[in-house]
C-alpha cells in the first residue's frame, strides 16, 4: 500500500532523510520511531506530498505520489501533529467539507459522518464551532475526518496529542479495526507502549537513516522491553 | 468541481469572520461601517472638489485631467500588484490551510484559484472601496452616473483583477526561478523591476511636462491629444482604463467601448495566463516554498553559546527579540525594502524637482500634496509594520504573561522604536518637501515639525486600533496588516492626515502669497505635540489592555 524507495531529502548540504526504503502492506500498523530531529516529520511530509523528495519515490497504492499526487491522495488520510481546522466552521461543516474533497456522495457522506462521529464521540459537539472545542475534542474531530472516506492508507504524526485515556483507547481500537479491514497505517510516536499495543511492525530512524526494522512478533517477551532496549541502544 | 466547494467554504468563512464575542464584534462592526462610510464620503467630496477645481478653475482640460487619472490608476495598479504578491505568498504558499488542502485529493490549480480569490478579496477590499468612492466623486462632478457604473464594472474591476493577476504571476515565476537563483536575488530583482517601472512611468508621464505640452494646444485642450502619449503607455492597462472615462465623458461611445474591451481582454488574458501557469507550476512552486522554509529550519547557525556572555536587560532583550523576528521574516523585509526604495526614489525626485507656478493657490496645493504624500508614506509604514505588532505577540503570550515582565514594558519595546524610526523618516521627508519651491528655506522648519509630529501621531494611532482589534490567533504579519482593523486604522489615519494637510495648506498659502517674506507661523506646533502625546497615551491604554486580554 505504501512503498518508499531510496527516499532522500536534502536541504543544501544537510540531509534530513537519507535513502530510506520500506513497505507497509494492507493491514499493517507501522510505528515509525526515533528521537526528535531524526527525520520522522520530513519523511511523513514527503508521504503526504507536502515536501518533494530530492531523490527516491513514494508510492501509494501503486501510484507515485509526486507524479500523480491527486490520484494518490484519494487513498490517503494524513493527520499532522498540529492539524489545521477552520475555527469558524462547526464540526459538521468541517466533516462535510472534507467529504466533498474526497468526492463522497450525499448518502455515503451522511452515513459515514454519523458513524465516525459516534465512534470518536464528537456527535454532541458537531453543531458547535470548532473554536469552542478543547484540544482533545479537536484531535477526535481530526481523527474522525481521517476515517471518513475509508482510506487505504492513514499517515499519522503523533496521534495521541491531547487525547484523554478514553479517547486514546478509542483511537487504538479504531486503528486495529481499520487495519483489520485492510487499511495500512503509518504513524510516528514517542510512546513505545503505543507501538507495543497497536503496531504490527516498527522502524527506528536515527540521524536521517532507518537503522532498525522489525515485526512486533520478532521482538522477545511482551515486546515493549525489547523495543525500549533496542531504541535506547540505537538512539543514544 | 471541487473549486465550487472550496469557494463556498471560503465565502462562508468570510461571513463568519470574527464572530467570537457578539458585543465586541458588533461594536467593531459598527465602528468599521461608520469609518468606511465617512471615509468614502470624504473621498467622494475630495475627488468631486478636485475635479471641479482642475477642470473649472485651473482649466487644465479634459485630456490632461484624464492623463492625471491614468497616472493615479497606474500607482494603484502597482500598489495592488505588490500587495497581492505579499498576501498571495503567505496565503497561497505559506499557510496552514494551503498545507491542509494539499493533503486532500484536490487539483493544485483548484487550491491555487481558491486561495488566489481569498488573497485577492483580502488585500484589495480597501482599494475597491476607495476607488468606488473616487469614481462616485468623478460622476458627481460630470453628472454621469451611468458612466461611473459602467466604468466600475468594465474598467476599474478588470484593472484591479489584472493587477492581482500580475502579482500572482510574478510570484509564481519568482518561485519557479528560485531553483536556479537564490530567492533573495529573485526578490531583489522583482523589487528593482517594480521600482524601476514605477519610476520610468512617472518620468515618462511627467505631469509638469505634459501640462506644458497640452497648453500648446490651448484652447483645444479638451480634445483627444493622443499624439502626446508616449507609446509605452499603451502597455499599461491603467492607461486604457483612464481612456474609457475620457471617451465616455466626451460622448465617444466607440472609443469608450474599445477601451473597456481592451481592459477586460487584458484582465481575462492575465487571469487565463495565471491559471495556466498555476496549473503548470503551482505544485512545484509550493514544494519550492516549503523546501525553502524547511531549509531555513535546518540551516547551520553560529555557535549558540557565543552569545552566552551577553548580559542584556529585559528591555534590551525584548527589543532584540522583536528586531530579530522582524529581519528574519522575508515577507516583512521584502515589503520594508520596497517601501524604503520608493521613499528613496521620492526623495531624489523632490531634491531634483523644480515647481515654478504663478498661481499661489496651485503652489500651496502642490506643497500640501507633497506633504500629504509624505504623510501617506509614514501612514503606510505604520499600518504595515506597527499595526500587527500587538497581534504578533499572541504566539508568545503564554511566555510574557507567565514571566515577571511588566506588560507595559513589552508594549514600549514595540511602539517606542517604531516612533523613533518613523519620526526620523518623517523629518527627512519634511526636510525634502519644500525643495521643489522658490524660497523653500523658510518652509523647512514648519515642514520638519509636521514630519516629526506625523512620526509620533500615526504609529500611535494605528497602535490604538492594533490594540482594539487585536487578533492573537493570526500569526502572519501581512494578513494582520490587511485585516479589517488595519483597514479601519488606515482610514482613520488618512482622515487625520487630511486634517493636518488642510492646516499645512492654510499656513503656507500666506507664505507663498508674500513670496517668502512673511515666515510660516509655527506658534501652533505645540498643539501637534499635544495631539501626539494624547495618541501615544491612548495607544498605551489600548495596547496594554490588549496584552492583558484573557487567552
Amino acid at each position: 500500500m505504501l512503498e518508499l524507495t531510496s527516499l532522500t531529502k536534502k536541504f543544501g548540504s544537510f540531509t534530513a532523510v537519507d535513502d530510506i526504503s520500506m513497505k507497509v502492506e494492507p493491514g499493517d500498523i507501522y510505528g515509525f520511531l526515533g528521537p526528535n530531529g531524526a527525520g520522522k516529520t520530513t519523511t511523513i511530509k514527503m508521504i503526504a506530498t507536502l515536501l518533494k523528495p530530492t531523490s527516491g519515490r513514494v508510492v501509494i497504492n501503486g501510484i507515485d505520489a509526486h507524479v500523480a499526487p491527486e490520484k494518490a491522495k484519494r487513498f490517503l488520510s494524513y493527520v499532522p501533529d498540529q492539524p489545521f481546522l477552520y475555527e469558524k466552521l462547526s464540526g459538521m461543516e468541517f466533516l462535510l467539507f472534507v467529504s466533498k474533497m474526497y468526492r463522497m456522495n450525499g448518502e455515503e457522506t451522511t452515513g459515514s459522518i454519523r458513524e465516525v462521529s459516534e465512534i470518536f464521540e464528537v456527535t454532541p459537539w458537531l453543531s458547535r464551532r470548532i473554536e469552542d472545542y478543547s484540544q482533545g475534542m479537536r484531535q477526535r474531530l481530526v481523527l474522525a475526518a481521517a476515517m471518513l472516506h475509508a482510506p487505504k492508507l492513514i499517515v499519522i504524526d503523533e496521534p495521541m496529542v491531547g487525547l484523554d485515556p478514553k479517547g486514546a483507547e478509542t483511537f487504538k481500537e479504531q486503528v486495529r479495526l481499520a487495519a483489520g479491514n485492510g487499511t495500512a497505517i503509518f504513524m510516528t510516536t514517542h510512546q513505545l507502549s503505543l507501538a507495543r499495543d497497536v503496531c504490527t511492525r516498527v522502524g527506528i530512524i536515527k540521524s536521517s537513516k532507518l537503522v532498525y526494522e522489525s515485526s512486533m512478533e520478532q521482538l522477545s517477551g511482551d515486546g515493549v522491553e525489547e523495543l525500549e532496549r533496542k531504541y535506547l541502544e540505537l538512539t543514544s | 468541481m471541487m473549486i465550487r466547494e472550496l469557494v463556498k467554504t471560503k465565502l462562508r468563512l468570510l461571513y463568519l469572520e470574527g464572530g467570537e464575542r457578539m458585543s465586541r464584534h458588533l461594536a467593531r462592526s459598527i465602528f468599521s461601517v461608520v469609518t468606511f462610510a465617512i471615509f468614502a464620503y470624504l473621498t467622494y467630496t475630495v475627488i468631486e472638489f478636485a475635479t471641479r477645481y482642475l477642470v473649472v478653475q485651473a482649466r487644465i482640460g479634459l485630456f490632461l485631467y484624464h492623463r492625471l487619472l491614468a497616472l493615479a490608476l497606474f500607482v494603484f495598479f502597482a500598489i495592488i500588484s505588490i500587495a497581492n504578491i505579499l498576501v498571495a505568498f503567505v496565503t497561497v504558499f505559506r499557510n496552514t490551510e494551503a498545507e491542509f488542502l494539499h493533503t486532500l485529493p484536490i487539483r493544485p490549480v483548484e487550491i491555487f484559484t481558491s486561495k488566489f480569490l481569498d488573497s485577492f478579496l483580502y488585500s484589495s477590499a480597501l482599494m475597491i472601496i476607495l476607488i468606488l468612492a473616487a469614481i462616485a466623486g468623478y460622476a458627481g462632478y460630470f453628472g454621469n452616473p451611468l458612466v461611473a457604473g459602467l466604468g466600475v464594472i468594465f474598467s476599474i474591476l478588470p484593472l484591479i483583477l489584472s493587477a492581482a493577476c500580475v502579482g500572482a504571476i510574478v510570484l509564481l515565476l519568482v518561485l519557479k526561478i528560485s531553483h536556479r537563483i537564490s530567492i533573495r536575488t529573485a526578490v531583489l530583482g522583482v523589487t528593482l523591476l517594480y521600482a524601476g517601472s514605477t519610476y520610468s512611468y512617472v518620468m515618462l508621464n511627467n505631469p509638469f511636462k505634459l501640462f506644458n505640452d497640452v497648453m500648446k494646444y490651448y484652447p483645444h485642450i479638451d480634445r483627444y491629444l493622443g499624439v502626446l502619449d508616449p507609446k509605452l503607455d499603451y502597455l499599461a492597462p491603467s492607461f486604457w482604463s483612464a481612456n474609457f472615462f475620457y471617451f465616455a465623458t466626451t460622448g465617444n461611445v466607440v472609443g469608450a467601448a474599445a477601451s473597456a474591451l481592451i481592459v477586460c481582454a487584458v484582465a481575462a488574458s492575465l487571469f487565463f495566463v495565471m491559471i495556466k501557469l498555476a496549473d503548470k507550476y503551482y505544485e512545484e512552486a509550493f514544494w519550492t516554498a516549503r523546501h525553502k522554509l524547511f531549509e531555513r529550519k535546518v540551516k547551520y547557525l553560529e555557535d549558540p553559546f557565543a552569545q552566552e556572555g551577553q548580559k542584556l536587560g529585559k528591555q534590551v532583550s525584548l527589543l532584540k527579540r522583536d528586531f530579530l523576528l522582524f529581519i528574519r521574516e522575508p515577507s516583512q523585509t521584502f515589503h520594508f525594502g520596497v517601501l524604503m526604495i520608493l521613499i528613496g526614489i521620492f526623495l531624489l525626485n523632490l531634491f531634483e524637482m523644480r515647481i515654478y507656478l504663478p498661481d499661489t493657490f496651485i503652489v500651496s496645493s502642490a506643497f500640501t500634496l507633497i506633504y500629504a504624500f509624505n504623510s501617506f508614506l509614514v501612514v503606510s509604514l505604520a499600518v504595515r509594520f506597527v499595526y500587527p505588532m500587538l497581534s504578533l505577540e499572541g504566539e508568545t503570550m503564554w511566555l510574557m504573561r507567565s514571566s515577571p515582565v511588566r506588560l507595559r514594558n513589552v508594549f514600549y519595546a514595540k511602539l517606542v522604536p517604531s516612533i523613533i524610526f518613523l519620526t526620523v523618516v518623517g523629518a527627512i521627508l519634511g526636510f525634502a518637501a519644500p525643495y521643489p519651491f522658490r524660497n523653500f528655506h523658510g518652509l523647512i522648519p514648519n515642514s520638519v515639525a509636521y514630519g516629526l509630529a506625523g512620526g509620533i501621531i500615526f504609529p500611535s494611532l494605528v497602535t490604538i486600533f492594533g490594540g482594539a482589534f487585536v487578533d492573537f490567533k493570526e500569526k502572519n504579519a501581512v494578513r494582520i496588516s490587511s485585516s479589517h482593523g488595519a483597514t479601519v486604522s488606515l482610514l482613520v489615519s488618512i482622515g487625520v492626515m487630511v486634517i493636518l494637510s488642510s492646516v499645512v495648506f492654510n499656513q503656507t498659502i500666506g507664505y507663498f502669497s508674500s513670496k517668502g517674506t512673511i515666515p510660516v507661523d509655527l506658534s501652533g506646533a505645540w498643539i501637534l505635540g499635544l495631539v501626539g502625546l494624547a495618541c501615544f497615551y491612548l495607544a498605551r491604554f489600548f495596547g496594554v489592555r490588549a496584552l492583558k486580554t484573557d487567552m
